[in-house]
């Protein structure tokens, strides 16, 4: 098979940072051909001078054996390159099929707008791909899975060769994802190319034909799927052995003092009659698809839910958090899912998004801040977090994702939390930072803080949890310890519920 | 370099780059030299207390609502506001109410309007835009009913209060030369920055513009903090309405029409960001003389004071997108 692309010498700089430096790799024509590296490895990078959004201040993107010019995304098009971000770039207020020829809408009509043609185009584009949206839908009444698919779908309607695909599983629930993994299947039989971004190791394998490596913005290795294995891939992404990321040291403290206890708990619409609790020192992971109530159930212990039954307590005595300010008075911190939206406040600096829920501690009479407590706390936890930053004036959104999310367990930390629930702690945070991560909860563990973890990867849960909790719609379905906590176990759990 | 020194260069750039008011203060002083250098009557003390003094209510309501907007937030009654606050007080004046409780009672219905505001916009989620474009309207009939349409006067005919001279101190008279007005502009200003940079009340105001969410979620009660800015720009509002009248010593029902306008293009002006989470009072201070210096030079040069709204209107939008430019060009 030829090669459909060749990047060579790529490189690309921003300020002070060489985000790709000297990157040459080829891709095969009809292959689907993974891409990894921590996050600011250059990924995203590539995939923007491949899409057209950045140019290169180095070397050439050849597409069949021409040096091409990629200058906009029009022009990526114009090739028949397209991307699938991970933020989908759909008009939520227009259909399908206004979505799939935005911009090109008098293409099908010799210059007028032929809408039923359209129409028709889109369905058979869509039945293609396997689905049965109707073309007339609007696009904010589909979820999410069904938004890719009109992604998908609109780089087709471009005829496009070459599809990017930028961690595409990463809001999917596992159905979604084996489904988008037959679609992408297909794709490749019909001779389409796919380059795959993603963080997912496990859905790699089975998937790609070949994988290319990138580590500090350069190009590590390449290989073919079968002459590699996970622990390999993990070893040049990472850039050292880091055996011991998984190593999990299993505890059991069942036998200790309860310090959260949940009792029937029903939140209507959402979770029905859920019941577990939580040791001193203890790490609880809860594990289940998406939809099955983790967050849900996190959400209501931390006061954000408007109505709910059931019995809360904490430490023996009975908890009613009527928002998240009872919460934390309560001893509760939680570190919510989406980080971007609910965890930091962009335009405020490291320290001010450190010191926003110890409103007791930071403050003193008649609300004055207290400047010199702020700027201790905060170089505190720069420190013991290892939170890599030039100053802590610098802005939150200026640092990487792994800093941002220790940032933002700084600022729990600081609210002197006795139990901590989070939600999704490492999502789209580079490997060797959720190493770190992981090092800080274990800490945090030692210091006899209780944990409470919903998290959608697995590996994670069975490394990092002393038992597992299984939710599977809206039901607490398995407490698992000991020897029953398995990856087969869990598996089968969340998906049969029993 | 070592440590210690890089430490103090990152710094020094982090002030540069962040401190937003360097780029407003650089446009002031440009302004404020052209027509230094174009008008032989615009540099001299007399003229400059003249310019503070015809900015200084402005300013006072531009405090406020550039605490409002940090929170994300808009209010387009100030003007009414501003204008009701003055006429109840005079009128209660004229009906034998002490001259100090009229003066508390309005300052208090400036307030109690805000926190209407504040409530209706917090607790019923209607659009900050609308609930204040329908109060400016309920509070600009309030006005027009009260006064009947016509000019409120007050004077030792009118108000039969031995105080009155002190009250009307407040908006005519001068403390080392420099008039009462601006006095009372500069200590607000001292105030608002106070509050915004210093106190928990302004942590969290930039908190809850910069992210409803993650203000919730860090167990911040938004609407609290949303209620406190908008009594606080009715507070401020109703004061500047009171000197108002203190200076001119009447009001009408038309008082303080457009001002809700000038205040929020001071606070543009002045760099603080509309999508809220953002402010600074230093440089709405700024933007607030900005707009004055325009307006005296004008004059000054003898140019059409039709041509005022033409400028000002340019210099809002030049001001963001400089803003805009500057920011785009400090990241790369």
């Amino acid at each position: 098979m030829s090669n459909i692309i060749d990047f060579r010498n790529i490189t690309k700089i921003f300020g002070a940072v060489t985000a790709l430096d000297n990157v040459s790799f080829s891709i095969q024509e009809g292959s689907i051909h993974a891409i990894v590296g921590e996050n600011g490895a250059g990924k995203s990078t590539l995939m923007h001078i491949l899409g057209g959004e950045y140019t290169p201040d180095g070397g050439e993107v050849v597409y069949r054996g021409q040096p091409v010019r990629l200058d906009s995304p029009h022009a990526a098009h114009e090739i028949g390159v397209a991307v699938v971000y991970q933020e989908f770039r759909l008009c939520p207020n227009l259909t399908v099929t206004e979505n799939l020829f935005l911009g090109r809408e008098k293409e099908l009509g010799n210059g007028k707008v032929d809408w039923p043609q359209m129409q028709t185009r889109t369905a058979e584009i869509l039945a293609g791909l396997g689905s049965s949206i109707p073309p007339a839908a609007l696009v904010d009444d589909l979820s999410i899975a069904d938004q890719q698919i009109v992604e998908i779908a609109r780089a087709l309607a471009l005829d496009a060769e070459v599809i990017i695909m930028d961690e595409p599983t990463s809001a999917l629930t596992l159905k979604e994802a084996e489904e988008l993994f037959v679609n992408l299947k297909a794709l490749r039989a019909r001779g389409v190319t796919i380059l795959y971004i993603s963080h997912r190791l496990e859905e790699i394998f089975p998937l790609c034909d070949r994988i290319s490596v990138l580590r500090d913005g350069k190009f590590v290795g390449g290989f073919e799927i079968a002459d590699i294995d996970q622990a390999g891939v993990v070893r040049l992404i990472a850039g050292g052995d880091l055996a011991d990321l998984h190593a999990s040291e299993v505890r059991d403290h069942t036998s200790r003092q309860k310090v959260l206890e949940v009792n029937g708990l029903s939140r209507p619409g959402c979770f029905s009659d859920v019941s577990f609790s939580v040791h001193e020192g203890e790490i609880v992971g809860i594990y289940g698809l998406q939809g099955s109530g983790r967050t849900e159930v996190l959400e209501t212990i931390f006061g954000l839910a408007p109505e709910w039954t059931g019995s809360i307590s904490a430490f023996g005595k009975p908890m009613h958090n009527r928002s998240p300010s009872d919460a934390i008075r309560n001893g509760i911190a939680m570190i919510p899912e989406n980080r971007r939206d609910a965890g930091i406040f962009p335009d405020m600096s490291i320290m001010d998004n450190v010191n926003t829920a110890n409103a007791d501690d930071m403050s003193g009479f008649a609300g004055v801040l207290r400047s010199r407590f702020m700027a201790d706390t905060t170089e505190d936890f720069i420190r013991k977090l290892k939170i890599k930053t030039s100053s802590r004036f610098k802005k939150i959104s200026q640092l990487s994702g792994g800093n941002q999310q220790k940032v933002i367990i700084a600022r729990w930390l600081a609210s002197h939390p006795r139990i901590v629930l989070v939600d999704e702690l490492t999502r789209g945070i580079d490997v060797s930072a959720k190493f770190e991560i992981y090092k800080i909860l274990k800490s945090l563990r030692e210091s006899g803080l209780s944990i409470l973890m919903v998290s959608s990867e697995l590996a994670e849960i069975l490394a990092e949890s002393d038992r597992i909790l299984v939710m599977k719609n809206g039901a607490m379905v398995a407490d698992l310890r000991g020897e029953k906590r398995t990856k087969e176990q869990v598996i089968r759990h969340a998906l049969s519920g029993q | 370099m070592s440590v210690e020194a890089e430490v103090h260069v990152s710094r020094l750039k982090g002030v540069l780059t962040s401190k937003k008011e360097v780029g407003i203060f650089i446009a002031f002083v440009a302004i404020f030299l052209f027509f230094s250098v174009m008008s032989p009557y615009f540099f001299n003390v007399e003229n400059l207390i003249n310019v503070l003094r015809q900015v200084s209510l402005l300013g006072i309501i531009a405090m406020g609502m550039c605490l409002v907007i940090v929170c994300g937030e808009i209010d387009l009654s100030v003007g009414s506001i501003y204008g009701a606050s003055a006429i109840l007080t005079a009128v209660m004046m004229m009906n034998g109410f002490p001259i100090w409780l009229a003066f508390v009672l309005g300052i208090a219905a400036g307030t109690l309007f805000g926190l209407i505001n504040g409530v209706l916009i917090t607790y019923t989620k209607i659009p900050a835009l609308i609930v204040t474009l329908g109060m400016m309207n309920v509070v600009r009939g309030i006005s027009l009913i009260i006064s009947s349409g016509r000019v409120v006067n007050i004077s030792p005919r009118t108000v039969d209060d031995p105080t009155l001279p002190l009250f009307l101190f407040l908006g005519q008279g001068k403390i080392a030369g420099i008039p009462v007005m601006c006095l009372f502009f500069i200590a607000t200003a001292i105030g608002a920055y106070f509050l915004y940079s210093k106190t928990l009340l302004g942590f969290r105001m930039k908190a809850v513009g910069g992210s409803a969410r993650a203000a919730r979620a860090s167990g911040i009660n938004s609407n609290i903090v949303k209620t406190a800015a908008f009594a606080i720009v009715g507070f401020l509002s109703a004061l500047a309405g009171l000197l108002n009248i203190a200076f001119l010593g009447s009001v009408q029902g038309t008082t303080g029409q457009g001002m809700e306008l000038n205040a929020i293009a001071a606070v543009i002006i002045g760099g603080t960001s509309l999508a809220g989470g953002q402010g600074t009072i230093i440089g709405t201070v700024i933007g607030v003389l900005i707009m004055g210096v325009l307006n005296n030079g004008i004059i000054l040069l003898g140019i059409s004071p039709f041509w005022q709204m033409t400028i000002v209107g340019a210099v809002i939008i030049l001001a963001v997108a400089l803003d805009i430019w500057t920011r785009k060009s400090g990241r790369s």
